[in-house]
């Protein structure tokens, strides 16, 4: 009896062991995780550690998340789980200052109202089923809210940038504050005001407007706002020596500008409400002693790139309209961008220039202490023609009739930091208005992202205006690159995270090879059946517009017309059956390999373990049977 | 007798008696051929388009319900119902090493099982580049809930002489002790109790436990819970065969 009590007693305690051991284990080892990823995907970055750290009050974090829709599409199942767990990284290393919680919100319910007030968007499925919400909503605790309103699988690489920004606007929710100082007519657009009151300036003055509290700086400013978290310069016009040291002593304390120079502006020339440039336009900017005394310079000259030439439509010396390619008007695709800045990681449609630079600089001769890393590279198929050629009248032809590439990459952007040595080393210039003290040395480290090329904010150069919508990346990299500059030192640091998603790439080459197959072959064949076709054609044409019947088109064709027109025709079936019958195969051989993949993994080794176990148990009856 | 002597004794006549009959065998294969139906036409893995093995290892808990428990489930309730289970509370080794030889025993068992399972990362290694250490990090994991599992079903194998009640209670616990961590229960205990509960009672369930782990993130408080699962389990084993033997 004693026994059975104290049997239980024992078997109650290891239940209650159990339950209190996993309570306070799951509690007291919340934050210990080791990450055993290759690329390190869970590993916060430096930067989302100091934003957790500099946490005051503590925020939540509600993960909106349609689990059950999203088990029916891997690649948001995949991400999902990937947002969960670099979630989970930030609750453990936050504790108490960060909550999370996750909702699945069912169809129809209050939870989904709840979504779509926070500003969430479904992601949009081809399957015509419930609404895939995938979004995240922070709030602090003055029940301030900011929401992404969709995590979508495509944006992976700024996962963590969004979510340490997230922290950031729930610490200090005020939009970062930017100055913009610019002789191009941002805020006007093309023909000023009045011509669109409704929507005035340019896209991306809309988009600056949208993400940030802009400041325009005026063209004869003394001193810039102290309280500019940013700056931006695009292409400015003549700026007096009191101007540029402005703008250093702005740098060194603020240290944070995104500048686009220009040797050759169009968009400087663009015409105003009188219908004419401003007659201050000019067709070139530089920073002048600035730049050169950071090692770095827009050089001068315009850019040709002949392998990434954009199409444009040009008039031939016999008068018709033809599209050729254009090496001043050049497009930089995805593999010439940095893939580890977050500035430009992940702009998947690349970026049109027009006109551009370059940033020259050597990379072994910079001031002590700078750094420079280049963002947008153009190909290695370019040469250099001077400014004033490129801003006249260019032929494409011409351009590229005389184009002898010099085979050097030059770099259409770059981003500089470091302490930046003075312009000014003699002291202020003679004539500046001191309102304060100055600073004679840097005091933060720099951080500036140098275009060589103003007219990449022009719409018509990615911005299609019918549809309301971008076709390439240019506005998307002015907003990042602003974004990334004015959102202090946790963000300034945080890096471009590697995908974690890999592919089947055995299976993608395959498919990628059977397609061309499959084009080369389908573009054989309707050349064929375009020919049998034409075939028919000519010879009815021919029936009928010959000899005496001519223009009658009810007209008897000869007999072996009609043969040839016959056995035309059976070739055109032929033809199109034999189409139908490629793309079948197409589907046909991928399939046989995913077949054998399933078919080696289900039967396999349960195969070789019935065999295994077969010989086994015969050699062991025949070892019984010599035994006994 | 030493100490680790008796254990290996135990652990090694159990051991011989699980592959002396097709027993293991056969278990193996039909648990195999599940994992990679299951991988390949419910997880449908050639059509997600990317080699890491998630659609493999999501399947591991929901498997382990009833296989572990299957394989469990003769290591007392055989002995009991044979009569050798007398005879082996008269041999000279402790209780804790029987209960735990038993366990190990099955414990390699499953541990062969999941390393037959090596043709599927070879398959992700032939397809594309995954991440080895994580997957590693999984397999590991994923044995070490099999444990879990598998005590489960040697604690309820000590209740019955008969497998195929000792199969039925473990397998409803262990469904219990996984379906805790689905959304949908979660979610319904929420709205029940409150959302103190709901995040309890995932704490509670293996799925939630080995949900880091599928990602490559190794969590301290999941090894803890699947160690205390097993502990608590084996401790029961011990009491409940100790209550037998009276």
């Amino acid at each position: 009896m004693r026994s059975t009590t104290y049997s239980w007693a024992i078997g109650l305690s290891a239940l209650a062991a159990f339950v209190g051991g996993v309570m306070a284990t799951d509690r007291l080892l919340a934050p210990a995780r080791l990450d055993f990823t290759e690329n390190r995907l869970f590993t916060l970055a430096k930067g989302t550690q100091t934003a957790i750290a500099d946490l005051s009050e503590p925020v939540e974090l509600t993960l909106y998340y349609s689990a059950a829709r999203a088990a029916d599409f891997p690649a948001i199942r995949a991400y999902g789980a990937r947002v969960r767990e670099l979630l989970a990284a930030i609750a453990a290393k936050g504790g108490a200052k960060v909550r999370l919680a996750e909702i699945d919100p069912a169809p129809f319910s209050e939870q989904e109202d709840q979504a779509i007030a926070e500003g969430l968007q479904p992601i949009p499925t081809d399957d015509g089923g419930d609404p895939i919400y995938f979004g995240l909503v922070g709030r602090n605790a003055l029940d301030e809210t900011t929401a992404i309103a969709q995590l979508d699988p495509a944006r992976e690489p700024y996962l963590e940038y969004e979510i340490t920004r997230m922290l950031g606007v729930l610490e200090d929710p005020a939009a970062p504050r930017i100055g913009v100082l610019t002789s191009l007519p941002l805020d006007s657009g093309p023909g000023g005001f009045a011509r669109d009151p409704e929507r005035p300036g340019y896209a991306i003055w809309r988009a600056l407007d949208e993400a940030f509290d802009v400041t325009r700086i005026e063209p004869d400013f003394t001193q810039l706002p102290a309280d500019l978290d940013a700056l931006l310069i695009a292409h400015p016009g003549e700026l007096t020596v009191a101007q540029s040291f402005a703008i250093e002593q702005f740098l060194f304390s603020t240290g944070r500008a995104l500048i686009l120079l220009d040797p050759a502006s169009y968009m400087a020339f663009t015409p105003g409400p009188s219908g004419l440039p401003s007659g201050a336009a000019r067709g070139s900017s530089a920073l002048g002693a600035l730049t050169s005394a950071w090692g770095v310079s827009v050089g001068d000259g315009v850019l040709l790139d002949r392998t990434r030439a954009l199409p444009v439509q040009a008039t031939s010396p016999t008068g018709r309209v033809e599209v050729i390619p254009h090496p001043g008007f050049i497009l930089t695709p995805p593999a010439q961008l940095s893939r580890a800045d977050l500035t430009v990681a992940a702009l998947a449609r690349g970026l049109h220039f027009a006109a551009p630079g370059f940033v020259d600089y050597a990379a072994d001769e910079l001031p002590n202490g700078l750094k420079v890393e280049r963002l947008v590279a153009a190909s290695d198929d370019t040469m250099i023609i001077p400014s004033a050629e490129a801003l006249g009248p260019t032929d494409p032809r011409t351009l590229l009739r005389n184009f002898a590439a010099d085979g050097e990459t030059r770099a259409l952007a770059v981003r500089l930091t470091g302490k930046l040595p003075s312009a000014f080393a003699a002291g202020p210039p003679p004539g500046v208005d001191l309102q304060g003290a100055t600073l004679g040395a840097a005091q933060n480290e720099a951080d500036i992202i140098l275009v060589a090329d103003s007219d990449l904010l022009d719409d018509s150069l990615y911005f299609n205006a019918q549809a309301g919508a971008a076709f390439v990346d240019n506005a998307a990299f002015i907003v990042n690159a602003l974004d990334v500059l004015a959102g202090g030192e946790a963000l300034v640091g945080l890096r471009s995270r590697a995908p974690s998603l890999r592919p089947m790439e055995l299976l993608d080459r395959m498919r990628e090879s059977a397609r061309a197959r499959l084009f080369q072959t389908q573009a054989a064949l309707e050349g064929q059946l375009a020919e049998a076709e034409a075939g028919i054609a000519a010879i009815e044409a021919q029936g009928r517009g010959s000899g005496f019947f001519a223009g009658d088109l009810s007209a008897k064709l000869t007999e072996e017309e009609e043969t040839e027109i016959e056995r035309f025709r059976e070739r055109v079936i032929a033809l199109r059956g034999e189409l139908r019958g490629i793309e079948r195969e197409f589907r046909k051989d991928v399939a046989r390999v995913e077949g054998w993949i399933a078919a080696i993994n289900i039967w396999l080794a349960p195969i070789g373990l019935a065999i295994a176990g077969l010989v086994v148990f015969q050699f062991r009856r025949q070892h019984r049977r010599s035994v006994g | 007798m030493s100490r680790l002597s008796g254990l290996l004794a135990v652990y090694r006549r159990e051991l011989s008696g699980y592959f002396a009959t097709p027993v293991a065998y056969v278990f193996v294969a039909v648990f195999l051929l599940a994992l990679g139906a299951f991988t390949f036409q419910i997880g449908r893995y050639l059509d997600t388009g990317r080699v890491d093995l998630a659609p493999f290892f999501v399947f591991h808990p929901w498997l382990y319900v009833v296989f572990m428990p299957a394989l469990a489930m003769r290591l007392w309730a055989d002995e009991l119902r044979a009569g050798t289970f007398d005879l082996l509370m008269a041999l000279p080794v402790r209780l804790s090493d029987l209960v735990l030889g038993k366990f190990l025993a099955a414990w390699t068992v499953a541990a062969f099982a999941l390393a037959l399972t090596l043709p599927m990362w070879l398959t992700a290694n032939v397809l594309g580049k995954p991440d080895n250490s994580a997957i590693l990090l999984s397999y590991a994991i994923s044995l070490l809930m099999a444990g879990g599992y598998i005590a489960i079903g040697a604690a309820f194998s000590s209740l019955s002489n008969n497998q195929v009640v000792a199969f039925v209670l473990a397998t409803a616990i262990a469904f219990v002790f996984t379906a805790a961590g689905l959304p949908l229960v979660a979610s319904a205990v929420r709205d029940a109790f409150g959302a103190g509960a709901g995040a309890l009672i995932a704490q509670f369930s293996t799925l939630g436990q080995f949900e880091a782990a599928q990602r490559g993130v190794l969590e301290l408080r999941a090894i803890a819970y699947f160690g205390l699962l097993i502990g608590a389990f084996l401790t029961l084993n011990g009491v409940w065969v100790a209550g037998r033997r009276g």
